[in-house]
């Protein structure tokens, strides 16, 4: 049981935990490009994307098939400080 | 003369205070979305709006007196909305240099003397759920207003609000703002080499939002922490591309010969893991000019990590249009306990939908 993702930064997803192997749509506190990174149960980190937020802060995500039990990080890797929200990837099935 | 200018204040001070909303389309409307988090929400950030003349041809330059300034809760997002608090420093000047030249730079910004006209403490309010996109209006359960210690008369022209916003209470609170909706275009060329494609192979990019004349373009490159790393720019890429088998970097190729580069640092964020990758990033002030919209710009990445030579895939940078709305928006990145920088990204044609209250 992963329980409910903890958003921070103000950012959203749906669904809410992400499934893996679905598509998920993140809220962002902007416009603009936004980085994603699977973080797996031994640290490795695969980034997809980067994707676009349109103006109202909508941001698809593709959630990859073999993304479960590993984490998403929606970032803008903003300087100094990146904007960041981490989920749980539920796996489906 | 004494009794005249008293007179004249006393005159002000009886007259009805007004609400101008600017832009005037979404004085009952929700605009576009949520651009950027608004100073103090829930990060500390400094943020410039300059609202072109053209939006304010009620106001009376030399005799309407500026007394506050209210921001509204953007609609797109329905869900319920936490109270927070922040610490804000306001400032306003009249006479600011042009939207459509405006600077990245704060200080370039305002005209000749800027006033802090606020200091104080404000509360986003505790807003609820929405059932439609139009219902935020200028009550109190949707919108906070920054009413000014020391009242401002407009001068004419260009007028700048520069925010700062320390966060005491965070909230997710975002404020609507209006983009004028033209972005640029970016298309890929080849894939990245490296040890870096473990990772991604895409590891180029640029916001499109960003490519218009005028703005500040961010470009990106994913690399290993510590690499150093340069992005080629030129109005041409190369094809067929150069392949880098020869100077050590197999899988490698080069698609854009440089005709401008600019270095940078790949470093990897704080909180960030061992195993993740770093970010390096160029930020390109474009010009103004209404022949760069349609330009193509080539981009790539040639980094040097563990004495060892990689690129990135390549991109094709299209410029979008002029902006038309007379706005301007800088924001600086989020700089929590820390000091407020003193240049942000630039984003003309775009604004918050503000309030003011005028007398």
């Amino acid at each position: 049981m992963l329980g409910r993702a903890c958003a921070a930064d103000g950012i959203e997803i749906q669904p809410d935990p992400p499934v893996a192997g679905q598509g998920a749509v993140a809220t962002v506190p902007h416009a603009g490009e936004w980085h994603v990174y699977v973080t797996d149960a031994s640290g490795n980190v695969t980034a997809l994307g980067p994707f676009q937020a349109d103006a109202a802060g909508k941001l698809d995500i593709p959630v990859p098939a073999d993304a479960g039990n590993s984490t998403l990080t929606v970032t803008d890797e903003g300087e100094p400080i990146p904007t960041d929200g981490s989920f749980p990837i539920f796996s489906s099935g | 003369m004494q009794l005249h200018a008293l007179s004249t204040l006393l005159l002000i001070a009886m007259l009805p205070a007004q609400a101008v909303v600017v832009p005037a389309a979404f004085a009952g409307q929700d605009a576009t979305g949520p651009l950027d988090p608004f100073p103090g929400t829930y990060l500390d950030a400094r943020q410039q709006v300059l609202i072109g003349s053209s939006q304010l041809t009620s106001l009376q330059a030399g005799t309407t007196q500026v007394t506050a300034v209210a921001f509204r809760r953007d609609g797109s997002s329905t869900s319920a909305l936490a109270a927070g608090r922040a610490r804000l420093v306001v400032r306003v000047s009249s006479g600011a240099r042009s939207p459509t030249d405006a600077s990245s730079a704060f200080a370039d910004n305002h005209g000749a003397t800027s006033h802090t006209v606020f200091d104080g403490e404000v509360a986003f309010p505790a807003s609820p759920r929405l059932n439609r996109r139009d219902e935020p209006n200028w009550s109190a359960a949707y919108s906070f207003t920054i009413p000014f210690q020391s009242p401002v008369t407009y001068q004419g022209g260009v007028l700048c609000i520069e925010l700062e916003g320390r966060a005491l209470q965070a909230s997710r609170w975002p404020v609507d703002y209006h983009v004028d909706p033209v972005q640029g275009s970016v298309t890929r060329i080849g894939t990245a080499c490296g040890s870096i494609v473990r990772v991604t192979s895409r590891t180029a990019s640029a916001s499109t939002w960003y490519l218009r004349p005028g703005a500040t373009a961010i470009v990106d490159v994913i690399e290993e922490h510590g690499a150093w790393s340069m992005l080629m720019l030129n109005a041409q890429g190369l094809n067929p591309p150069l392949d880098l088998s020869a100077l050590g970097a197999p899988g490698c190729s080069l698609h854009v010969m440089p005709l401008v580069s600019l270095p940078t640092l790949v470093t990897r964020r704080p909180g960030r893991g061992m195993l993740h990758p770093g970010i390096g990033r160029v930020q390109l002030p474009l010009p103004n000019l209404t022949n760069f919209a349609g330009a193509q710009i080539f981009a790539q990445w040639l980094n040097v990590s563990g004495g060892r030579l990689t690129t990135s895939d390549a991109l094709v940078l299209g410029l979008g249009a002029v902006a038309t709305t007379d706005a301007a928006v800088v924001s600086s990145a989020r700089v929590d306990g820390m000091a407020f920088p003193p240049t942000g990204r630039l984003r003309i044609g775009a604004m918050p939908v503000v309030s003011l209250r005028v007398q």
